[in-house]
């Protein structure tokens, strides 16, 4: 079993090796191939580019919109996976960024979420499941490209319809907004508002 | 690519915040081989090979696994039963005491979404597929192997088919 030290390391901690930890577990572990893949599935290079165009590494800067017209920034990574023999995309996001994050409750919403993509031909739509521990619920939207912008929507818990919209598409930069449907029906407020810069390690 | 995702992806082991009684999927972590039995709706039997593998990750505040079938030494051989080379993600509902699982396998477009508990010695899962109640389970669990049924329903529970098995035992360090 794993000792109870090692349970309280994580993204947060300055770990030098974390899989190794788990490797020692599990011989042929989740790092090793068998989750992870190089390239898209040959059989679907065209479609999957709509995200396989973000897989690396990112910095990203974050700003929470508040109600009473407050800005509120934060620092953290954004990173991109071909998964599953290359049919779908995997991202962990974490803000604030390992070596800045707080061990134990700060009180502080701290994300270290991962979200899955999987392709639907025939919708020609993408299914995205969003799993934060931050948040109670795991979030699932659905995606099209729209006027150059990736736009995922989806309901929330209390029935509340929200948009997270990809924009401002470079190769080395995008931005990501998320807004909620206002009780208008037709008014969209911003929440956040990210901008994602690619790590320069993984310049093209 | 650097390492920086799954450096930041698996953790390694479970979050403080996830009780002992609540980690019902605990003894999963690390590295199994399973029999696969596909049964068709018309009473035919596929067999086939499976390797799946589970680790805690984000911050060890969820599991995610993968379920590969047939095994990656041996996907190039034709296949006996459904191509399955997927993952599911499971998160602890610490709120309503349940653990929220979402599977995907692109390899087949499939994407469900159950909710998880413990149920007597058992890991009970349901979750709805259009108007099929799914039913997943893990039984007959020991410290180094387990069963696990995937049933279907399409009367709300009256009665359930059985779809899928796998026999899986753990691999030896």
């Amino acid at each position: 079993m794993v000792p109870l030290s090692a349970m309280l390391l994580s993204c947060a901690s300055a770990v030098a090796d974390p899989l190794h930890a788990v490797c020692d577990q599990s011989r042929n572990c989740i790092d090793d191939g068998g989750l992870f893949a190089s390239a898209p599935h040959k059989s679907m290079v065209g479609q999957l580019g709509l995200y396989g165009q973000f897989v690396g590494d990112w910095d990203v800067v974050t700003s929470a919109y508040t109600q009473d017209g407050g800005v509120r920034t934060k620092r953290g990574e954004w990173n991109f996976r071909w998964v599953l023999e290359g049919r779908a995309v995997q991202d962990m996001f974490i803000v604030p960024a390992r070596g800045e994050r707080i061990i134990g409750p700060s009180g502080e919403k701290q994300s270290c979420g991962t979200t899955l993509r999987i392709y639907d031909p025939q919708r020609d739509s993408w299914e995205i499941t969003y799993v934060d521990p931050v948040y109670a619920l795991v979030f699932r939207m659905t995606a099209r490209f729209v006027d150059g912008e990736i736009v995922q929507t989806g309901v929330d818990h209390d029935g509340r319809t929200y948009r997270w919209v990809f924009f401002d598409i470079k190769p080395n930069s995008f931005r990501w907004r998320s807004e909620v449907l206002q009780n208008d029906g037709s008014t969209w407020r911003r929440e956040q508002d990210f901008v994602a810069t690619r790590k320069k390690v993984n310049a093209l | 690519m650097s390492t920086a995702f799954v450096d930041a992806l698996v953790a390694p082991g479970r979050s403080s915040e996830i009780s002992d009684d609540a980690a019902i999927y605990d003894f999963l972590i690390g590295e199994w081989n399973a029999e696969v039995v596909d049964h068709g709706s018309d009473g035919s039997i596929a067999r086939s090979r499976a390797e799946i593998h589970f680790a805690w990750v984000l911050e060890g505040h969820a599991i995610q696994d993968l379920w590969i079938s047939p095994p990656r030494a041996h996907r190039t051989q034709e296949r006996a039963g459904p191509n399955r080379y997927g993952t599911t993600l499971r998160r602890y509902d610490a709120r309503e005491g349940v653990w929220h699982i979402t599977w995907i396998n692109p390899a087949r477009g499939v994407e469900n979404h159950l909710v998880g508990r413990k149920v007597g010695n058992d890991i009970v899962q349901e979750g709805r597929d259009g108007a099929i109640l799914m039913r997943w389970s893990f039984r007959e669990i020991t410290r180094n192997s387990f069963h696990w049924f995937g049933e279907a329903s399409n009367d709300e529970r009256k009665t359930w088919r059985l779809c899928t098995e796998f026999i899986a035992h753990r691999v030896p360090k």
